[in-house]
């Protein structure tokens, strides 16, 4: 990133390489397999990494900066559709996904990240899939090391639940109504 | 605002993202069970181990890849640092100032300034001067030397053995030893000698002295 500030563009070619699919995984995830927005989302991060090259730290780790970039991005997106934190919105309206494979926990966790709210969504996706630790994420975030834990624990609980829910009612595409979108 | 946080949900929280139920120990099971079921505590580990184990990451359109580039080419915005701004310049400029104090302190510092009788005189001399300094170096040296010691071969008597010491004669130089005369000199043949020798009355040199 710094040879990037020094105008090296191969050096941003390469920031581009190694982390446009982490980003791209990300905002999938947040937006409940949704490509194109996730797409689109991942073109706009990578514009303001661009623009806003000169005010990063060289001191910090490009991989947070960049996530705290696409996190507000994305916060911002359900500030404007009113969709934050209101897990009873997305139940209903999101289609079943009939592929969901339920003996696998991976798929069903994959295909039920939506009942989770915006806030447990992103620390789950960053903690559990990106692997970052618990400050990385408070930092991307803006909160506390406890409230990062906090939103872990009602998340599992809610993907738990989600997932109890599921096998109860089998594949039955008529009772459950979970699926993609936001 | 952020939410208050549960200190439980703290401690649930880093246990399930630890340990498998079987290896919690008997305090901290206890404690779990307090708060959940063991199928509950099963269920939400496998949820964050299984989908830590989820590598499926989707790969980028190209045409993404394209727009971005196209972008960068577009707003290539690398601000141009004026030349007195950069490092390179102020490294010149830093020589340049320490070349002209040097310059400028360097000659004075080993001159004396004199004044001469008049004012409007003033005469540069310099104490530069070549300093001879003479530097006595002792040091020890070692020299071995052979020592030859004479041992004397004089058996020494037993000491109980009483040695006589020898009485020697003071001997009269003026008397002969003996009075036997040391060569015959009666039957000396001189008549193959010179006058002076006939002359001589060697017989009476010759004789032998009587005491």
């Amino acid at each position: 990133m710094h040879k990037f500030q020094k105008g090296n563009k191969k050096a941003f070619e390469e920031l581009y390489k190694r982390y446009s699919n982490r980003i791209y995984a990300y905002f999938m995830r947040l937006f409940n397999n949704d490509q194109q927005r996730a797409q689109d989302f991942t073109q706009d991060a990578f514009i303001k990494v661009i623009d806003k090259k000169l005010s990063f730290d060289t001191k910090r780790k490009f991989q947070p900066w960049l996530f705290t970039i696409a996190t507000y991005m994305a916060r911002t997106s359900f500030r404007d559709e009113k969709l934050t934190e209101d897990v009873s919105d997305h139940e209903n309206k999101n289609p079943y996904q009939p592929d969901q494979d339920l003996s696998n926990i991976k798929s069903l966790v994959r295909n039920n990240l939506h009942v989770l709210s915006y806030a447990q969504k992103s620390v789950f996706i960053l903690r559990i899939y990106h692997d970052l630790s618990v400050k990385e994420v408070a930092d991307i975030m803006n909160c506390s090391e406890g409230t990062v834990k906090s939103r872990m624990y009602h998340a599992t609980q809610n993907l738990a639940s989600q997932i109890r829910q599921i096998e109860a009612h089998g594949v039955d595409t008529n009772k459950t109504h979970y699926g993609k979108g936001i | 605002m952020e939410k208050v946080f549960d200190q439980n949900e703290n401690n649930l929280i880093e246990l399930l993202e630890s340990k498998d139920f079987s290896q919690l120990s008997p305090d901290e099971s206890s404690y779990v069970l307090e708060h959940m079921s063991k199928e509950d505590y099963i269920l939400r580990r496998s949820v964050i181990v299984e989908t830590a184990q989820d590598n499926d990451t989707p790969s980028l359109p190209s045409s993404i890849d394209k727009a971005v580039f196209a972008y960068l080419e577009e707003n290539d915005d690398t601000p141009i640092i004026p030349i007195w701004q950069s490092k390179g310049f102020a490294m010149m400029l830093s020589a340049a100032v320490a070349a002209i104090l040097v310059w400028i302190i360097l000659p004075f510092k080993d001159v004396e300034i004199i004044k001469g009788e008049t004012k409007e005189t003033t005469v540069y001399q310099t104490k530069i001067d070549t300093v001879f300094q003479e530097k006595l170096k002792l040091d020890t040296i070692v020299v071995e030397k052979p020592q030859i010691v004479y041992v004397s071969n004089t058996p020494k008597a037993p000491q109980n053995q009483m040695c006589t010491p020898i009485e020697i004669k003071q001997s009269n130089p003026s008397v002969a030893q003996s009075s036997q005369p040391a060569i015959d000199i009666s039957n000396i043949d001189l008549s193959n000698k010179g006058s002076s020798a006939k002359s001589d009355n060697n017989s009476l040199v010759l004789s032998p002295v009587n005491p």
